[in-house]
């Protein structure tokens, strides 16, 4: 099974973990890292290297983040760009987690990596639209 | 006159910059510079690939940033520098860079730096390149946001670190 590491800017990777677990279970291989204030991106790819070892089971690893081209999105991108198996999705949200989480058994990270874009995008919906197709 | 502003920021382009400077001001390009940053080819790749809307990602050497900011078409745009250090935003200034205000932004723990605030950990070398900065007659900010307050920063900074200022 790949490893997922959430990569956020606060503790927003906690709560999306806590809540995606009301849905879809108590999780293996699933940790958050957090930028805080005082962090360097050199001291997050540390924390974030720490935690792709921690969930990598040999099959690799998808971090995902909140913002691309922030923070938690360049620290990340540095450790995948210069090792194997590991993919990065941004616009991390609830939608886009637990279809994953669900689908993550048997699946490849890059099938993952599309189920998440996927799932990510269908998650938002303008309720005008839904009403008035 | 456009938009020219010059922040240090050791975390360089990353989501303070890109939602609420890009927000704010019309940035047509984000210079970010450092020696060491620019000749690793991958953080180039990396920061030019996540430009904020609107705007184009240039990374420089010191003075390749200098050079353009002095060239007549960076005179029609809106430009952000980010240089990763004090030491190299001060740099630019004795280089031949004019700015009025140079922006103190994230500066993280390193061994041997103290803390500012919650955001800001300066060494002996950056706190004693601000006081060149200051010297030189440069305002001296920390603005993390757009908004926040634009006094001179320099007394507290002298303040904080009376053991690492220059006799003058």
């Amino acid at each position: 099974m790949v490893g997922i590491v959430i990569v956020t800017h606060g503790r927003m990777a906690t709560g999306l973990i806590e809540a995606a677990e009301m849905i879809v279970g108590e999780q293996e291989a699933l940790v958050p890292v957090h930028l805080q204030e005082m962090d360097d991106v050199e001291g997050l790819m540390e924390r974030v290297t720490k935690a792709v070892s921690q969930v990598d089971s040999g099959q690799g690893a998808l971090i995902m983040v909140d913002l691309p081209g922030a923070s938690p999105f360049n620290a990340s991108a540095r450790i995948a760009m210069q090792q194997d198996n590991i993919g990065v999705v941004t616009g991390v949200s609830l939608p886009m987690l637990a279809e994953t989480l669900v689908q993550r058994d048997g699946s490849s990270i890059q099938e993952l990596i599309d189920i998440a874009k996927n799932a990510g995008m269908i998650g938002i919906k303008d309720l005008t639209e839904i009403l008035n197709p | 006159m456009h938009f020219r502003h010059l922040r240090m920021d050791n975390r360089l382009i990353h989501g303070q910059i890109l939602v609420s400077w890009n927000a704010r001001y019309k940035i047509d390009r984000i210079i970010v510079t450092n020696d060491k940053v620019a000749s690793d080819p991958i953080q180039v790749t990396l920061l030019k690939a996540v430009a904020p809307i609107g705007a184009e990602v240039s990374v420089f050497s010191l003075d390749e940033t200098v050079e353009y900011c002095n060239s007549p078409e960076a005179q029609d745009e809106g430009i952000f520098i980010i240089a990763k250090f004090p030491e190299d935003g001060v740099a630019l200034l004795e280089r031949g860079l004019e700015m009025d205000e140079i922006n103190l932004g994230n500066q993280a723990f390193v061994r041997g730096s103290k803390k500012l605030s919650n955001s800001v950990f300066l060494t002996d070398t950056s706190v004693r390149a601000m006081q060149k900065a200051h010297e030189m007659g440069v305002k001296i900010t920390c603005r993390m946001m757009p908004d926040d307050p634009t006094k001179e920063f320099w007394p507290t900074i002298e303040k904080s670190f009376p053991e690492w200022l220059e006799d003058k």
